[in-house]
């Protein structure tokens, strides 16, 4: 007995260092069962955890007057070359912004699949090539693109201008329009940025014609991405489930998930490896990986990255142009961007995978019409295209993979 | 005697106890532990023996899809600073055969054989590498050191 407070102390250091006690969820189900570090983990993916992230290059994220503004843009097909074509021709709302095709289709069908907008502006790069660093850069793109809206600034100023509405509406945001009446100076030419002779005229024009019009055409980009931030992720079942498991409710966590969604989603951070890329609450690293998908039939080699990188440096609209409105224009991420081949060539971004269910088809060119095939894709991947890929062997059998698929059905928002 | 005999075993029981505390504490979590801070960074040396290297994150945890920075410490093997080196900084994922998603690199020297590399992002948990080469114009002495970082 004269020993016992040493043996204490012995006691006390063994608890003192032992792990913190695991939640415990070991009354339940095998497959409902998670340490504390799985946990910890799954809380990274819940939507509560979703940052919100704030873009200091668009001053007018979060001014409902363009957001609304914004709104309008967006639907509006008279911002086009033929006046047919607006956003929400290939993001529309009952398909999850997205617009259930394998690729886009605008004046003429493009090589890429439509990404939805939902959740775009927690993303660092834009499009599936990452060739623009801002969601407002990204919305000057398709509307110059000759295969997408197909007209140029010089018009869609003109239609604000002339608009007594959007106008007002304008102004109220930005303060009072140029006078772009001149119709010399400021022509009217339904064309594509490619078209000679609006080509000739843009050069002849004078530097500052040329900074009002791109002005215009920039403020009504941002406003596009004001709107455009305003559409999140919602509540999905598996942020319930996470959400009980966090605080201990197991009971409540067994009763929003059956067995085979949680052994799918053991699957995604474990054996099926999809965690590796599939992280944050988006389900993206917002980074860029080359999986080997190969070309969608009758398309050519997708150089993805390669190109974004060498497009984002070039851009006018990047982090380092002057209608960039941070105080502090960082930069970092195009200071320390990386062009080496093997990095780039053919990596696409990896897409978010909240409400999967509703984007399809899948892949960046949609080679995959169902959630089933692209499983399938990483199961069993086709001979590589490229010689550096980021796919793991994963061997998943035929429940595992039905078990992940249906995890994946879980992230849909609750309606 | 008996009673000097019962306090050593117990003396060594609780230093077996503090021990594998300690080594439970420095081997938990993150594997890049052993980088958080200079004076517990791993030192290694570099491939010909020319130089000792000492690396560590600046930012702890060290952070995946974010870019930070790290501190480098170079000395020669007898222990001198090494002064305005030319650095360079390589490296990847040799399990995917792919590099860094950024172009990291050393545009601070902070005196003392210390610099700052910039612009290190890594896009994955996994197994990295970073490769650093080390040249010296003046005295003809170039060498390379490669650090294992999990994260």
């Amino acid at each position: 007995m004269q020993y016992a407070p040493i043996i204490t102390a012995i006691l006390i250091l063994f608890l003192g260092c032992s792990p913190l006690p695991e939640r415990s969820s070991v009354s339940l189900p095998l497959e409902h069962q998670w340490t504390a570090a799985q946990i910890d983990l799954l809380s990274s993916l819940s939507i509560n955890a979703l940052p919100g992230s704030k873009d200091e290059s668009n001053r007018f994220v979060g001014n409902q007057s363009a957001i609304d503004f914004g709104r309008k843009l967006f639907f509006d097909p008279r911002f086009s070359q033929n006046e047919t074509i607006s956003c929400s021709s290939c993001h529309q709302v009952d398909k999850h912004f997205t617009d259930g095709r394998a690729t886009a289709k605008g004046l003429v069908e493009t090589s890429r699949n439509a990404p939805t907008i939902v959740g775009a502006s927690e993303h660092t790069w834009f499009f599936h090539d990452g060739r623009s660093d801002s969601l407002w850069s990204q919305a000057t793109g398709p509307l110059e693109n000759p295969l997408e809206h197909g007209g140029n600034r010089i018009q869609y100023a003109l239609i604000v201008f002339n608009d007594n509405s959007l106008r007002k509406q304008y102004e109220e945001i930005f303060g009072l329009m140029p006078d772009i009446s001149d119709n010399v100076r400021f022509p009217l030419m339904r064309v594509s940025v490619d078209d000679a002779a609006y080509k000739k005229h843009w050069k002849a024009m004078s530097l500052q014609d040329r900074v009002s019009i791109t002005q215009i055409f920039v403020n009504m980009a941002k406003s596009i991405a004001a709107y455009e931030t305003t559409l999140q992720p919602t509540t999905s079942r598996f942020d319930q489930y996470v959400n009980s498991l966090v605080k201990g409710e197991f009971d409540k966590a067994v009763s929003v998930y059956s067995s085979d969604e949680a052994a799918g989603l053991k699957l995604f951070i474990g054996k099926a490896n999809c965690f590796i890329c599939h992280n944050s609450p988006l389900f993206s690293d917002r980074e860029f990986h080359n999986v080997n998908t190969p070309p969608r039939k009758g398309f050519d080699f997708d150089w993805g990255r390669y190109s974004g990188a060498q497009q984002v440096l070039k851009s006018e609209f990047n982090c380092r142009s002057e209608y960039n409105d941070a105080a502090n224009k960082n930069c970092e991420e195009l200071t320390y961007i990386t062009t080496e081949k093997d990095e780039t060539i053919g990596s696409m971004k990896t897409p978010g995978l909240r409400d999967v269910s509703k984007t399809g088809p899948y892949m960046h060119a949609g080679q995959y019409k169902t959630l089933a095939e692209v499983i399938e894709h990483y199961n069993d991947p086709p001979p590589l295209t490229y010689r550096v890929t980021d796919l793991f062997d994963i061997d998943l059998s035929k429940k595992e993979a039905e078990q992940l698929e249906k995890f994946l059905l879980s992230l849909d928002s609750i309606k | 005697m008996k009673k000097m005999k019962s306090l050593t075993f117990l003396f060594a029981m609780a230093c077996v106890v503090l021990s594998a505390c300690a080594s439970q504490s420095k081997h938990s979590g993150n594997t890049g532990l052993a980088f958080s801070n200079l004076e517990n960074a791993v030192i290694q040396t570099s491939d010909e023996g020319k130089y000792r290297v000492k690396l560590f994150s600046n930012t702890f945890p060290i952070p995946t899809n974010k870019i930070h920075s790290w501190t480098l410490q170079v000395e020669t093997s007898d222990g001198k600073p090494v002064e305005d080196a030319m650095i360079r900084i390589h490296g990847g994922m040799p399990q995917h055969k792919h590099g860094f998603p950024t172009t990291a690199r050393v545009e601070k020297y902070l005196g003392e054989g210390r610099y700052t590399i910039d612009g290190v992002k890594f896009s994955m948990p996994g197994s990295w590498q970073m490769r650093i080469n080390i040249k010296e114009e003046q005295k003809l002495r170039r060498d390379r050191v490669v650090f294992k970082i999990d994260l």
